[in-house]
């Protein structure tokens, strides 16, 4: 499987292919007599799916006279730890018990070849302090522009460098135009 | 599409803009923006690589009385 290659370099905006930590997505807020109910699932990593002309038009136009380009969220998807995927593990401590994919046989082979629409596997270089993780396009979220501008400086671990972004992107992409034939 | 001479822009190899313009006034852009590029600074990743140990997806609820005016 090919280690894929990181920028280490930080943009002065957010950029497609970034790498986020412990990053919030809001399930639900509700109101009972006078209490707020707040529901957060936080995710430790995060990877940027968002086209990053869109995103560099956003940056660009903050501040303009009209502000066409601008974007509200940031679509991103969660990055697994690819054993704890494996293992069906990944979303225990949320009560959801997933499918176990058997690492060695074609199953799991195939998804570390990025065979199966549905995720995408990175194994990153030994110098990023990463452990080998799966995106799942399914849990794809948004969060709000703003939100993830405010804590990009301190939550900021790593960007994808460009060939394995968009290598990302065009899978994404392939993955939400499927089309689904009834049996 | 990313345009080369943005500042922003950063090739795979990290060298900046790989494209030759047809402006011939391009030469001059490009010696200013690879300084630039090179003086970025780079993340640490926020953790060090013995001390991280990537978790699972945390719920977390919290809730607050509501006051009003």
């Amino acid at each position: 499987m090919t280690k894929v290659k990181v920028d280490k370099r930080r943009r002065t905006r957010i950029s497609q292919g970034d790498v986020f930590r412990d990053v919030e997505c809001i399930e639900y807020v509700i109101e009972k007599n006078g209490v707020v109910e707040v529901s957060k699932i936080i995710f430790p990593l995060v990877l940027v799916l968002t086209q990053d002309c869109d995103l560099e038009q956003d940056s660009n136009n903050r501040n303009k006279s009209t502000q066409n380009t601008k974007l509200l969220s940031v679509l991103v998807a969660p990055l697994y730890n690819a054993e704890h995927v494996f293992s069906g593990e990944h979303l225990s401590e949320l009560g959801l018990s997933m499918e176990q994919i058997k690492k060695n046989r074609t199953p799991g082979t195939s998804l570390m070849q990025n065979e199966r629409p549905r995720y995408h596997f990175i194994d990153f270089p030994a110098e990023v302090p990463l452990v080998a993780s799966i995106a799942d396009f399914k849990h794809y979220f948004s969060v709000h522009v703003n939100y993830l501008e405010a804590i990009r400086k301190k939550h900021f671990v790593c960007r994808l460098s460009d060939l394995f972004r968009e290598d990302v992107s065009q899978r994404f992409a392939a993955y939400l135009a499927r089309i689904g034939l009834p049996n | 599409m990313q345009n080369p001479f943005n500042s922003d822009y950063l090739s795979a190899n990290g060298t900046g803009a790989t494209q030759e313009p047809n402006n011939s006034n391009a030469a001059p852009a490009i010696a200013v923006l690879a300084p630039a590029l090179a003086q970025l600074p780079e993340t640490n990743y926020g953790f060090k690589a013995d001390q991280y140990v990537q978790g699972k997806p945390k719920r977390v609820v919290i809730r607050g009385k509501i006051t009003r005016d």
